[in-house]
Formats: structure tokens, sequence, C-alpha cells
């Protein structure tokens, strides 16, 4: 089993990020080149807010809105929940499965110094959350 | 702009007697996460997922150990671990009206099925293109 979110899930990462004035558009296009489906916006080294592939979908088509002259701070999801470095995987994964998301910045004091994504679990953390699940299901 | 302008034309489909070591090898060759099945008759009857692949890997968690996970997938069929709900959208859809139906399923892909047929997918991704490319201001 994996013992720590940095370095043993994720390590060496180049963050994708945008300020909190940038728009829809900026961001999409951000995720687009770097093939990756979150983008965390920062103003200065803080931490407001993140935007993934699904608030495109759901916050910004679904919604007609302009992706240019959408900001994203209008459309992100503010203040989301972090985790520090050295983190234990699978508590990680508990987070995310609890709060619905599949994203999750790692923040070492005030700063951002990696993102996790549900995707960066297999096996047995996700073996592990599930058999977790199914007994809490069965135990009520 | 309408689905068939944004979706993919190229689909991989797996069938619904099919093993889901062919879903789990063919989601990890193309980096995918959601593949239509295909009945039968030749028709999409149902979304498999990477969710649902992973739920294979509980019954690895209940005893089986890590090392048999490719023989468990090969013994499961598609069928039974498949979502069950089956949406889908046409290629004259408008994008936005297709993205609504994924935030009210609350799924990340659709798809797109004329007279029947299978004919593409339209997934959160390809959504981001369109957002990154300036197009979806044309939709209204």
């Amino acid at each position: 089993m994996r013992k720590n979110i940095i370095p043993d899930v994720v390590c060496d990462q180049e963050i994708a990020i945008v300020a909190r004035g940038a728009s829809v558009q900026e961001a999409a296009r951000l995720m687009a080149d770097r093939k990756v489906s979150s983008v965390l916006v920062i103003e200065g080294s803080k931490l407001l807010g993140i935007f993934t592939v699904r608030d495109i979908a759901r916050r910004v088509v679904a919604a007609a809105l302009d992706p240019e002259s959408t900001s994203v701070e209008a459309v992100m999801s503010e203040d989301p929940d972090t985790v520090v470095p050295d983190e234990i995987p699978i508590r990680a994964l508990r987070l995310m499965q609890q709060g619905g998301y599949r994203h999750l910045p790692v923040v070492q004091g005030d700063k951002v110094v990696g993102i996790v994504s549900r995707r960066d679990f297999f096996g047995e953390e996700e073996a592990s959350l599930d058999q977790e699940t199914y007994l809490w299901e069965h135990i009520r | 702009m309408l689905v068939k302008e944004v979706m993919q034309h190229e689909v991989h489909t797996v069938g619904r007697n099919d093993r889901l070591g062919v879903a789990d090898t063919l989601m990890k060759q193309d980096r995918i996460r959601h593949l239509p099945v295909i009945d039968e008759d030749g028709l999409v009857c149902a979304v498999v997922s990477q969710r649902d692949l992973f739920r294979g890997a509980l019954l690895r968690s209940l005893g089986y150990g890590s090392s048999a996970e490719d023989r468990l997938l090969n013994q499961i069929m598609v069928k039974e671990a498949m979502s069950a709900d089956l949406y889908t959208t046409t290629p004259d859809t408008p994008i936005e009206e297709a993205a609504r139906l994924m935030l009210d399923r609350k799924i990340g892909c659709l798809p797109v099925v004329k007279d029947e047929k299978l004919v593409g997918i339209l997934t959160e991704s390809d959504l981001v293109r369109v957002v990154a490319e300036g197009n979806a201001a044309s939709t209204r």
C-alpha cells in the first residue's frame, strides 16, 4: 500500500494554474493543451478554487454561458478541500468519495504543491475503499 | 451548436457478454472512462464505466488477493457490472441540452444514437474542446 500522496501517488507535477481574472475559455484552453481535467485558480500563492472538466459541462455549457466573457472565478468551486503531501492515500480517496468530486489539491502551508485525481488511484486503495463502503452498508 | 458537430465518431464498444478484462484493457490503452455496451442485436444497451470495473476490485478485496485481479476481471461479464440505466442523445440535439442531461443524470458521457444505431459518443472532454476553441458561443 502506498504511504503518502507525494511522492507515492503523484510527484514532480507541473500544476495547471490560472489567475482569478482568467476567462473560462482560457481555463479550457489550458486544460486542452495540458490534457488535464482540472485547473487551480490562484491569487498570489493562495488557492481560491478549482475548476474542472465537469464544471465546464455543467456550469458553462449546460447553462449556455459565454466562455469568453465568463470569468473562471464565477463558475469555479470555491475553497476546495485540500490534503497535505504526507496524507495517507486512502484518506484522500475517502474525502473524494464523500465529497463527490474527483480532484483534490495538495497544499503545504499556503503553497499548492500538487493535485491528485481519482484516476491516480487504482488497485489497493480503490479496493480498500470499496471494502470499507461494502462493510458500512452491511453493518447498517 | 449540435452534438454531431462535437461528438467523437469513432467509438470503442464492448459486447454485453464480453468479459470485464476486455473493457479494462480498452480503457487502459485509450485512457477512456466509459464504454458503450452493445447487445446481441447490435444495439447500445448500457455504458460500462471505470467505476464499474473498480466494483470488480471489491471481490478482490474480499479475499481473492490482488494478484488475481486480471483473472477475476476475465471471469465477470460486462452485463454483470454495467450501469442499469442508459441515457442517450441524438446527433441533432443542441449541446446545451445534452450537457443538461449529463448534469441531471450525473453522468460523464452520452452515447449518440440515430435510428437506433450508435453513431458516436459525447464526453465532457469534447465540451472542453468546444469551449477552448471558442465555438460554444455560436450555440446562442
